[in-house]
């Protein structure tokens, strides 16, 4: 059985030839009822490989066998785009895939190299970034440290510790996990160094929701047990305090260090007791 | 092309295996459920800011415009940005939620995947800090749906050209493209977070699902764990192989299909074990057209 052999269908690239090239390496005849049969001239619309076929069906036979059907991934080639759009779109292609590779490279845990960041943010950032695409897809999902944990924040006017909002509180499901990324970003300072510039923000946030002009932000980190621990419930510990408060329209944040980052007071040394043998 | 008298030779060479990868025109029904899926999530995810939108992004909310400005790097930009006004900020996610139903429904597929990734993208600019796993692939799903004709089937344009009496086309170049960009990141992505995974003690001491388990949102089998020390271990091993094998397998037409149709459910089952859901279903989205890759042989 002969099988039109892939590739010989493409736009421009003439059948008769194809298979009378075909026919002589198998030592057998080609006849065509039309004689001179062009691809071009018979791609139509819809599946053009299929309807290609159709048109050649019972007009040309090799050495008086009809040739199979052909192959599934024969007919496909038929409706590839000319050479000047695949070239067009292979240097588009190729073009992203590289910003592709620059961006996890460079959006890594383990940092950038100085010369690929430059020519990242040279010749692929103008596209890459505004798009959303300029991304690392480092997903660890835990190293099971602290920063890891879960986070929640709770904005409470200064002066009264009653008056206070929590986020996520009583939310779930993704919704609840956006606030928990905006409560770690202030702890981690994934932003600014030391999350400054995200928790004056959100205070700005909570003058609105408490009606009030200085408020407290402290962000707790729910740190899951060990695993050999006698429960299963989380330690809260606090991660993040700043006050924040608006003075004459600027707004001004006072960072109260977290008790577990404080150093341990020292206790002053006991006075050396007096031996007995030293008493006069 | 190739030229009739000249024999081919037996190894396809890289220009011939790059051109058949590329270009070698396949079915848009694959195209098209990827279409519908993402845009199903790109709802449940709008759902997700939807409630908090001006409590985020309203005069006076928790992310100032000015400071997330400050937080982009260069040429970051949102459309988000000229909305100062409840109503305006309204009007715009509106917009988006628009684009994501049109994408869903398939009414002027293209044009409302490039429209949806726009406005996602400026979503995104506009809070940062808010962003998650999921987010990023919608974006990334929404710009490869837009290259290909993902409207061609299963949607309102296929209908209405049917009523029109036109025939949309059902095998395209461009949906081979569409799905080779869907597999390269599907593959990408797996490799960067397991290699961002790997260098953490816990994933290679068999402990990473008892963190993610502690995790709210996360199933919490960790009574199970605490039963079988080998089970938690057995879990963690069982996320990275998969991952391992789902990157790797995907660039073998032989293993192609079979490790996309596991990816159907275990991307979820890693989602809702990390406690990222849409993540996981995010993922399996990515795998759906090579899951369908006996329709592209048919």
């Amino acid at each position: 059985m002969v099988v039109v052999p892939e590739g010989r269908w493409g736009p421009g690239g003439l059948i008769d030839g194809s298979l009378r090239a075909e026919a002589e390496a198998s030592q057998t005849t080609v006849s065509g009822a039309g004689g001179h049969v062009n691809a071009r001239s018979l791609r139509g619309p819809g599946n053009p490989g299929e309807t290609l076929w159709r048109r050649l069906r019972g007009r040309i036979t090799l050495g008086g066998v009809t040739p199979a059907e052909p192959r599934s991934d024969d007919a496909p080639r038929a409706d590839r785009p000319s050479e000047a759009v695949c070239a067009a779109v292979t240097i588009a292609l190729a073009a992203y895939l590289i910003g592709l590779v620059l961006a996890v490279a460079t959006n890594s845990l383990g940092g950038s190299s100085p010369l690929l960041g430059t020519i990242k943010s040279r010749v692929f950032s103008p596209v890459l970034v505004p798009a959303w695409l300029d991304l690392g897809y480092d997903y660890r999902l835990t190293y099971g440290g602290l920063e890891d944990a879960d986070h929640d924040l709770t904005i409470a006017a200064h002066d009264d510790a009653s008056a206070a909002v929590e986020r996520p509180g009583d939310r779930r499901g993704e919704r609840a996990a956006r606030w928990r990324r905006l409560a770690r970003t202030i702890a981690s300072g994934n932003f600014d160094e030391d999350g400054s510039v995200v928790a004056a923000g959100a205070a700005r946030g909570g003058f609105r929701l408490l009606q009030v002009g200085d408020v407290e932000i402290t962000v707790d980190r729910l740190q899951p047990p060990e695993r050999n621990a006698s429960t299963l419930d989380a330690t809260r510990q606090e991660a993040s305090t700043a006050r924040i408060r608006r003075v004459e329209g600027d707004v001004q944040l006072i960072r109260k260090e977290p008790p577990s980052e404080l150093a341990p007071r020292l206790r002053p040394a006991a006075p050396p007791r007096s031996s007995p043998e030293a008493t006069p | 092309m190739t030229d009739a008298s000249v024999p081919r030779a037996v190894t396809p060479s890289v220009g011939d295996t790059w051109l058949t990868f590329w270009f070698t025109p396949a079915p848009v029904q694959p195209l098209a459920v990827a279409r519908i899926l993402t845009g199903l999530l790109g709802l449940l995810l709008a759902w997700s800011y939807a409630s908090d939108l001006l409590e985020w992004f309203g005069p006076d909310g928790w992310v100032p415009v000015d400071v997330a400005k400050s937080w982009r790097p260069r040429w970051g930009m949102s459309l988000y940005d000229a909305a100062v006004t409840p109503g305006q900020v309204q009007a715009m996610f509106g917009g988006t939620v628009a684009a994501l139903v049109a994408v869903t429904i398939g009414l002027g597929s293209r044009l409302a995947s490039v429209v949806a990734a726009v406005l996602w993208a400026s979503l995104l600019h506009r809070g940062p800090m808010l962003v998650g796993p999921a987010d990023d692939c919608l974006s990334v799903l929404l710009w490869c749906l837009a290259v290909g004709p993902c409207g061609n089937a299963w949607s309102v344009d296929a209908w209405l050209a049917d009523r029109a009496g036109r025939r949309l086309v059902d095998r395209s170049s461009w949906a081979r493209v569409s799905w080779g960009l869907l597999l390269v990141h599907a593959s990408v992505i797996t490799l960067a977070a397991l290699l961002a995974q790997v260098r953490g003690d816990v994933w290679w001491d068999g402990t990473a699902a008892w963190w993610l388990a502690s995790r709210a949102g996360a199933i919490d089998l960790r009574a199970w764990y605490l039963t079988s020390e080998y089970l938690l271990n057995l879990v963690t091993h069982a996320i990275v192989a998969f991952e391992i094998a789902f990157a790797v397998s995907l660039w073998f037409e032989p293993t192609r299909q079979a490790v996309a149709w596991v990816a159907l459910v275990a991307w979820p089952l890693v989602g809702m074990l990390a406690g990222e859901p849409l993540w996981g279903a995010a993922m399996a989205i990515f795998a759906v057209p090579c899951a369908m890759d006996d329709i592209s042989r048919r």
